[in-house]
């Protein structure tokens, strides 16, 4: 591939354009799923292309090609670079980006086990197995299990003489289960993953992932519904991680920041309690956000978000790290050869402070202890909405019944300035996210106690 | 490759028999999208993709395999087949299988699925557009474009099954939209958005240029209200939004053979105000997902789903149509060559009903009009619970509109459906749905104190 990609650099240099970069990428799926006992779904395929981005006077073209030959290249490149052309009579205000000094690298990813050495066969009954073991309880009304195994490898060129070959492999599962006792009807979900290959089922065992869910669906199906209003709340790593990743990181990502997210003038000033550190890491273990580069051929690095409640910087792509001044962090990411990189998220995390764990339920005489996320959203404008699938109250320092159907809403800046205890402990969760296209990203943190926090419920 | 998508799906199919298929069915697209994106007050990008591939689905008596390839070349398409047929041998059985669908004896014509003007639309064109929506909008300096597109696509569909489905299809897709903030003396409203899709026709970038900056500015300035009971109005955006996670999972025929439907058992009973008809019209004239056969090859057609708040049907596919012991309504769904057909409403078209806009918000007196949620996507389906903050929102008072936020709404979509006292006579498809805008009364409203 180096060859074929270093004689269409040259091809794009010889156009003169400002700066132009190809990635091709290869990726094989397998996934799996199993609704109520059925084996329903198994598919396998790949894909293969090549993303070309040209920038010149300014102005960026794109194209995309699923062939690879030079020919089909250098034509998706005249192509990218004609659409540059004529944008770049239009363009008011030039792109410009960082350039990064000329590097060869190859990055392969480090298995336990291979997914593609693990026969289809072997997956489909461990799953079938624990499927099964979702549906033992009467009040089970209906189960959805997905597994998905995405081995990829992206290579890299630029006109800066980069060749990056890079290996991304990502499992994942999914599960859905909805209940029925009497009139009540509830559904929980759960999600993780592993980067390290065919692993899942030796990090966590079937019976306890099972036994969770089902504990989880129970509470949903007998618990009270909670009282709308504003209450102190503990947030466990899981909700933790969906508000830093939905409430705040979409606001520090800098496409968004600068058109105006809530975050938009605060770089620099204390948005949050003095105990609120966030970063965007791309180093730490296991994480699905955890790279070597992005899909702009750049090394990603840690981004400090916010350090002792101050806006530190932004997450950035190469346009928007000349734009501000802010060194690459390597934040760009593309679902696919067919689109563009965008900013996004890799593992967002709040990082653990002093507290034990259990200090934080201690001054609450009423409350709740959230624990579990169902989805969550924010607006640029800092309003965000958590639905919580797992929920207890707070009574006099105890956790007490659990509540079903609540969600947890407000502004995210008036919820960072509500965080007055953060716990020693830490976890780390692997889901995905849309911006227009789906990233597979990571969040978390410890348990922390917020002040005050909008309880919603449907009663 | 001089073979056209519908005699290399052809092919496939007999190679898949020869190779061992018990039945096959293939499926290919071939597309081109021309695009220019906006950001950050600038035109970030112009783009020209094209992009095709194959999808293919093979019984082994009772098991199935899919697989699929973005290069049509004889040898990528063989090992394609293979694939599929290894993984179907290793599945399990599923007792419930009972083959692919066969042919239809007619097809319907449709009307406005693909336009010409669309398919020859060029990128310098869609720039010169795009450059003219970005001066409209911000031609009001208060405000900034986050992210807008303009872009064209059209595609050419084949699929084709061993029991003798051999259908093709063409289309075309207009669409124009953006997401705005406006900002004056610190304050700063929430993401606006407005867009426009045609099948047809290249939408007018003046008329969603005024909109959105309309939209906009009557967003700022925000109001304080207290929360109580009021009666909400829902755009057409904030019904495709809410609906998306809740109605429309109700009615798909795979959730109510499961039980996950709350309305399994409620066919031919009262499920909604008697102002609420509701039909899957996969011929929709001008519709988004209008076609002449839908992803397993089985015609578009009608289905009522509700005729004046009475549940008549369900929508289903090949499979789940069997398991229900009816037939397919052709509603599966493909959302590309990589994905296996699943149920999935074409046009979803709720009735519109007898009031002008202003008056519709001058009678309601006080309460809010509502553009758009978050958190949509964490509604429960099953029950149709749905707790969320309602944002673009205005508190509507004697027909003025005053800008709220951080507003929450909750109750449960299902329930709401029946007490529906309104509907406007205009309606619009922004999504999967067609609809007026809706009156609900007696909505809890939330607000932060």
């Amino acid at each position: 591939m180096q060859d074929v990609f270093n004689k269409l650099m040259d091809y794009a240099r010889s156009l003169g354009v400002d700066f132009a970069d190809a990635r091709m990428e290869r990726v094989e799926k397998t996934l799996i799923s199993i609704q109520d006992g059925v084996l329903k779904e198994l598919k396998a395929g790949i894909e293969e292309g090549v993303a070309i981005r040209v920038l010149y006077r300014g102005a960026w073209g794109f194209a995309s090609s699923s062939e690879i030959s030079f020919e089909s290249l250098k034509k998706a490149l005249d192509t990218a670079y004609a659409a540059a052309r004529m944008l770049s009579y239009h363009v008011k205000k030039p792109a410009r980006i960082v350039e990064l000094p000329s590097k060869t690298d190859i990055v392969r990813a480090v298995l336990k086990r291979d997914p593609r050495d693990v026969p289809v066969d072997v997956k489909i009954k461990d799953y079938l197995e624990y499927e099964k073991m979702l549906r033992g309880k009467e009040y089970v009304k209906s189960t959805t299990v997905y597994y998905a195994d995405i081995v990829g490898i992206t290579f890299y060129a630029s006109t800066e003489d980069r060749y990056i070959e890079q290996e991304k492999i990502i499992t994942w599962m999914y599960t859905w289960l909805t209940g029925r006792i009497n009139d009540i009807v509830a559904s929980v979900r759960d999600e993780r993953g592993a980067i390290d290959g065919y692993t899942i089922w030796d990090k966590w065992d079937k019976n306890e992932i099972a036994r969770k869910v089902i504990d989880r669906l129970e509470k949903q199906l007998k618990a009270k519904t909670p009282k709308g209003g504003v209450y102190p709340a503990v947030l466990a790593p899981e909700i933790v991680g969906v508000f830093v990743h939905e409430a705040f990181g979409h606001l520090a990502e800098a496409d968004l920041t600068t058109s105006g997210s809530a975050i938009s003038d605060k770089l620099g000033k204390e948005i949050a309690s003095p105990l609120v550190n966030i970063v965007d890491d791309p180093t730490l273990p296991g994480g699905f956000g955890t790279f070597k580069y992005d899909d702009e051929g750049v090394e990603t690095r840690k981004a400090v978000l916010i350090e002792k409640g101050v806006v530190k910087e932004l997450m950035v792509d190469r346009q928007y790290s000349a734009l501000l001044g802010i060194k690459p962090t390597g934040n760009a990411r593309a679902e696919s050869f067919k689109v563009p990189p965008l900013i996004r998220m890799r593992n967002t995390v709040m990082l653990p402070g002093d507290y034990n764990k259990e200090e934080l339920f201690e001054d609450i005489d009423y409350g709740y202890y959230l624990v579990s996320f169902r989805g969550g959203q924010a607006n640029l404008d800092g309003t965000f909405q958590v639905g919580v699938q797992e929920a207890y109250e707070i009574v006099n320092g105890e956790i007490g019944e659990p509540v079903r159907n609540m969600s947890i809403s407000g502004n995210t800046l008036d919820t960072l300035k509500e965080v007055d205890a953060v716990a020693k402990d830490f976890e780390l969760e692997l889901g995905r996210c849309g911006k227009g296209q789906l990233a597979y990203v990571s969040d978390g943190g410890p348990h922390i106690r917020v002040r005050k926090i909008v309880i919603g419920g449907a009663r | 490759m001089s073979a056209s998508i519908i005699e290399i799906a052809s092919i496939t199919v007999k190679h898949a028999l020869s190779r061992g298929a018990d039945e096959a069915e293939v499926f290919i697209i071939k597309s081109k999208n021309n695009s220019v994106e906006l950001e950050n007050n600038t035109i970030k990008l112009a783009h020209t993709t094209e992009d095709r591939g194959l999808g293919v689905r093979v019984l082994v008596g009772k098991k199935i395999g899919f697989s699929y390839t973005n290069k049509l070349d004889k040898e990528s398409i063989e090992k394609t087949v293979e694939k599929a047929l290894s993984i179907a041998r290793s599945g399990r059985e599923d007792p419930y299988m009972q083959g692919l669908p066969v042919p239809a004896e007619k097809y319907p014509r449709v009307e406005g699925t693909y336009s010409i003007e669309i398919a020859n639309t060029s990128l310098d064109h869609l720039v010169e557009k795009a450059s003219r929506m970005l001066n409209i909008i911000t031609h009001d300096k208060r405000i900034v474009v986050v992210w807008g597109s303009i872009t064209t696509s059209s595609w050419n569909i084949a699929i084709v099954n061993s029991n003798g489905v051999y259908q093709q299809d063409f289309g075309t897709i207009a669409f124009i939209g953006a997401e705005v903030v406006a900002r004056e003396n610190g304050d700063v409203t929430p993401g606006i958005s407005e867009w426009d899709i045609s099948r047809t026709s290249f939408p007018s970038i003046e008329k969603l240029a005024l909109r959105l900056k309309e939209k906009a500015i009557s967003n700022l300035k925000p109001v304080k209200i207290d929360g109580g009971s009021l009666p909400v109005i829902l755009t057409e955006y904030a019904v495709n939004s809410l609906f998306a996670y809740t109605f429309i999972e109700a009615i798909k025929g795979d959730n109510v053979v499961r039980g996950r439907s709350p309305y399994k058992d409620k066919v031919n009973t009262k499920v909604a105000s008697e102002r609420i008809t509701i039909i899957d019209d996969g011929l929709l004239k001008n519709g988004l997902n209008t076609s002449i056969f839908d992803g397993e090859g089985i015609p578009r057609r009608k289905t009522v789903i509700i005729e004046r708040g009475v549940l008549k049907n369900f929508i289903y596919d090949h499979y789940w149509g069997l398991r229900a012991g009816k037939e397919s309504t052709g509603n599966a769904s493909r959302s590309d060559y990589a994905s296996m057909p699943r149920v999935a409403p074409s046009n979803l078209v709720i009735a519109p009903g007898t009031y002008n806009k202003n008056e519709l918000l001058k009678e309601t007196g006080k309460g809010l009009l509502v553009d758009g949620f978050q958190g949509a996507h964490s509604s429960n389906p099953e029950t149709g619970e749905f707790s969320v903050v309602a944002t673009p929102a205005w508190y509507i008072e004697n027909g003025e509109l005053k800008a709220v936020r951080g507003v929450m709404i909750a109750g449960n979509l299902y329930k709401l459906l029946e007490k529906v006292d309104a509907l406007t006579k205009t309606s619009r498809q922004v999504g999967t749905i067609k609809s007026p805008w809706i009156r609900f009364p007696n909505v809890r409203v939330i607000v932060k104190k």
